[in-house]
């Protein structure tokens, strides 16, 4: 016992000492050596994150992004300066966020650019295209985006489900046919997640947040993460009572419920934007396109017993998320969030897609090459790209 | 300094990195109001960084005894992208307005204003409740203009002379609007001239 126990210590102190002397090179860094790196002159940046419309007022959330402490010192709204108030003040550390209040008689629909400058004289700037008064919660509202997650998350997706008599009674080629055209489909949303969050963050998050790799990062997570639980629900879908096209099913209504949540979000958001008109576009747009993804969750699933309860538990998973989307999207807007959500929506529909082509591939007998597959994945994505111009 | 002058050419000095040193001696004139400005390159650069000064030369016989102040409009880039971030009377923005400047009714004021603004061609100076005296360059002893409104381009100067009837608030401001919203504002809070002047004296301070 007594020779494990030092040999269990050699391990942990061999692991232990790398780490502590990477401690010890951070706090003299930090500490006394870091004379000797004061090398260069570090630039201040501002972001301005959030710009609310209110009575009379433009209030304007803004975050010191850069390496050094900077002050708010004046802000102006189209590069003519106004009065204003810093709460609770204008001294940021790095990261630390600040509300600026501008009085001002704004007009609804009007562009702005809101410009903060800081004490070193550098002015920053956000352009607002459209200005329209900051949503406030009242019931009416949250029914009305109800109603709009409604039309664009669970109908859809409830009349995509539809096909599934149909998909039930054609042949094991046409099967795969809609297998491979579901995994097309689910691609087609993952790619399209990842530009919109890389975009949301590229026009609101500052660099400091490294945007494109954050996005990388929660996909990659999130995919491991289902991917494990996944597998294990697949594992045990036998214990369970579920049959394996239920599982797989749940899993596609799991990513795709994510992936709604996401464009609940980008409805919501641009309700309280102002862009009513683009609203409408964008529900109709998303209900056409939506229906596909109904059409994701019945192909594995038509191949079990008919379960209508599942099967609509399925499409509420899928469908609702679209509905709290829009409630967040629209009362309690972040980038941030929005490009946290959409990455993980992504990251589940990978690992959705890796799912179904493991089972495509068993049930093909190990091939993946066969010209039903093959066309079902490329008509797949086509589809997607073709509705996707509507939205 | 704008002259041509014994001892200075008004040629670009080279000023090497130790620094330098030189001596201008001039006969005080032409009469008027004057500005003075380095000679090193980059020039522009210190201009719209405030490196600048004015100089009164008065008639020998003197002027009409008055309230007498100095006035330099000043353009100020502070994020150096070749534009104002802001306007001023005498360096700070919105001073004035904030800190009125106090004069009495019935009383001849004098200012000696000098437009050191770059980048934009124009500035102006535009009185509320008044028309003044102007005499461009402050050169002749008759005014030229009696006017609520003159326009100064670059280093353009001159005197401006009036009297207030009325106590009240009065703005003085550029009427290119830009440069009053970007700091170029002020008010003269006109006092009455019977009153001792010891009960206002609190104001501002």
């Amino acid at each position: 016992m007594a020779v494990s126990d030092t040999s269990k210590f050699k391990v942990v102190a061999s692991g232990v000492i790398p780490f502590a002397f990477v401690v010890m090179m951070m706090l003299y860094i930090f500490g006394p050596g870091g004379d000797l790196l004061d090398f260069g002159v570090a630039l201040p940046e501002l972001t301005i994150e959030k710009v609310d419309f209110i009575d009379s007022e433009i209030q304007a959330i803004v975050r010191n992004t850069g390496p050094i402490p900077l002050q708010v010192v004046m802000a102006d709204v189209n590069d003519r300066i106004q009065p204003a108030a810093v709460e609770p003040d204008g001294f940021l550390e790095r990261y630390e966020t600040t509300l600026v209040r501008i009085p001002f008689e704004w007009n609804e629909s009007e562009p702005y650019r809101i410009g903060i400058t800081i004490d070193d004289g550098t002015r920053f700037e956000k352009e607002i295209e459209s200005a329209a008064p900051a949503l406030k919660f009242t019931p009416e509202l949250a029914i009305f985006f109800a109603i709009i997650g409604t039309y664009v998350g669970i109908i859809p997706v409830m009349i995509g489900l539809l096909w599934l008599p149909f998909i039930k009674k054609i042949s094991k080629q046409k099967y795969h046919f809609f297998l491979a055209l579901t995994a097309g489909l689910l691609l087609f949303l993952a790619i399209d997640s990842i530009e919109e969050s890389i975009e949301v963050s590229n026009e609101n998050l500052a660099n400091s947040f490294n945007g494109s790799l954050l996005v990388a990062t929660v996909v990659v997570l999130s995919f491991l993460t289902l991917y494990y639980l996944g597998n294990k629900i697949v594992t045990k879908a036998d214990s369970l009572n579920f049959s394996k096209p239920v599982a797989i099913g749940l899993m596609i209504s799991i990513g795709i419920g994510l992936h709604n949540f996401g464009e609940g979000l980008a409805i919501g958001a641009a309700v309280g934007i102002g862009s009513i008109a683009f609203s409408t576009f964008l529900i109709v747009g998303f209900a056409l396109h939506n229906t596909t993804e109904g059409i994701a969750i019945a192909a594995p699933m038509s191949r079990g017993k008919l379960m209508l309860g599942k099967l609509a538990i399925m499409g509420m998973i899928a469908g609702t998320p679209a509905i709290f989307g829009a409630w967040i999207g629209g009362f309690a807007y972040s980038p941030f969030t929005s490009v946290i959500f959409l990455a993980i929506g992504a990251g589940a529909i990978f690992q959705v897609i890796l799912v179904l082509m493991k089972w495509i591939q068993k049930e093909n007998d190990g091939n993946l090459s066969t010209l039903s597959i093959v066309s079902g994945f490329a008509i797949g994505m086509l589809v997607m790209y073709l509705t996707s111009i509507l939205v | 300094m704008e002259f041509i002058q014994l001892g200075m050419d008004g040629v670009f000095e080279a000023v090497g990195p130790g620094g330098g040193k030189f001596v201008y001696e001039f006969e005080a004139g032409p009469v008027g109001v004057h500005p003075y400005h380095c000679h090193v390159m980059p020039l522009e650069e210190h201009i719209i960084h405030g490196l600048y000064g004015v100089f009164i030369v008065d008639p020998k016989e003197g002027r009409e005894p008055a309230d007498e102040m100095v006035m330099v409009l000043n353009g100020l880039d502070t994020d150096f992208d070749t534009e104002n971030n802001f306007y001023a009377a005498n360096t700070i923005p919105f001073y004035y307005q904030h800190h009125p400047i106090q004069i009495n009714t019935n009383e001849l004021i004098r200012i000696y204003v000098v437009n050191m603004v770059e980048f934009d061609p124009i500035n102006n100076f535009h009185l509320h409740g008044n028309l003044y005296n102007y005499y461009p360059t402050g050169t002749d002893l008759v005014p030229s203009f009696y006017t609520d409104m003159i326009t100064l381009s670059q280093t353009e100067r001159g005197i401006m002379e009036f009297e207030y009837t009325y106590p009240g608030k009065y703005l003085f401001h550029a009427h290119k609007v830009e440069f009053s919203e970007k700091g170029w504002v002020g008010i003269f809070l006109v006092n009455d001239n019977v009153e001792s002047d010891e009960s206002d004296e609190e104001y501002g301070r």
